[in-house]
């Protein structure tokens, strides 16, 4: 079962628990994606808009990290 | 009387960045202390959790638990999705959260209650256990353990070893 809906859970403490590991599961994620995408010859321009964020931004969050992961990054999108 | 090597707060916190990296996360969590001290169980904290039942597979299990648990409150359940192994590691020197002050505030307050000279495992112990709320309190009550116990247990130490 992977179905994703949305309750609204009365207890703030289950609440405020749920917003940590969302957003603990959305960086997983991403470093994952992003990991993927530049592997697969994307750049970084095109990460970022896919992410909806500046080029800068994810540049800035992920170079470093793409370099230690070994990954030859595009300096130019297209 | 178990080995009492004094703690070098570096030592814990370079342990602690090791256990947030290999979790994919960017900052040093309380939880990520408290599986530092798990790590080293020929301590006095880490004699204290293996007693409890929380060696560091069995703290990285109540971690892992209360994520899902946490995610299923609003709906979503993991169950057949498995994060893919492959991601950016994370890299450069990981900051200390917010919780992991918390907890050596809390450890540095306790030691200075009690006049004690050394600064423990076990004093750091005390002020991850006894955080109210946040994710190692939810750990610990998916696992079934008793925080204020812990905590106990922990200042009984403290006190023999006094």
């Amino acid at each position: 079962m992977s179905s994703v809906e949305i309750s609204d859970p009365h207890d703030p403490a289950d609440g405020l628990a749920a917003v940590i590991a969302l957003r603990r599961l959305a960086d997983l994620l991403e470093a994952a994606q992003v990991d993927r995408a530049l592997r697969a010859g994307w750049s970084w321009s095109e990460v970022a808009e896919a992410l909806g964020v500046t080029r800068q931004a994810v540049h800035k969050k992920y170079a470093q990290r793409a370099i230690a992961a070994g990954i030859k990054t595009r300096r130019h999108g297209g | 009387m178990a080995e009492r090597p004094v703690l070098n707060p570096r030592e814990i916190v370079a342990q602690g960045r090791k256990e947030a990296r290999a979790l994919g996360s960017s900052r040093v969590e309380a939880e990520h202390l408290l599986l530092a001290l798990a790590a080293r169980p020929e301590t006095s904290a880490g004699q204290l959790l293996t007693a409890a039942g929380l060696d560091h597979g069995a703290v990285r299990e109540a971690l892992d638990l209360e994520f899902e648990r946490s995610l299923g409150a609003v709906g979503i359940w993991l169950h057949g999705f498995c994060l893919p192994e492959e991601r950016l590691p994370v890299v450069g020197g990981l900051r200390l959260a917010q919780s992991a002050k918390l907890a050596f505030e809390r450890a540095i307050k306790l030691r200075g209650a009690r006049h004690d000279r050394g600064f423990d495992h076990l004093h750091l112990l005390f002020g991850i256990v006894s955080a109210e709320g946040g994710t190692v309190a939810r750990a610990l009550a998916v696992a079934g353990v008793d925080r204020g116990a812990l905590a106990a247990r922990a200042q009984a130490l403290l006190d023999r070893a006094a």
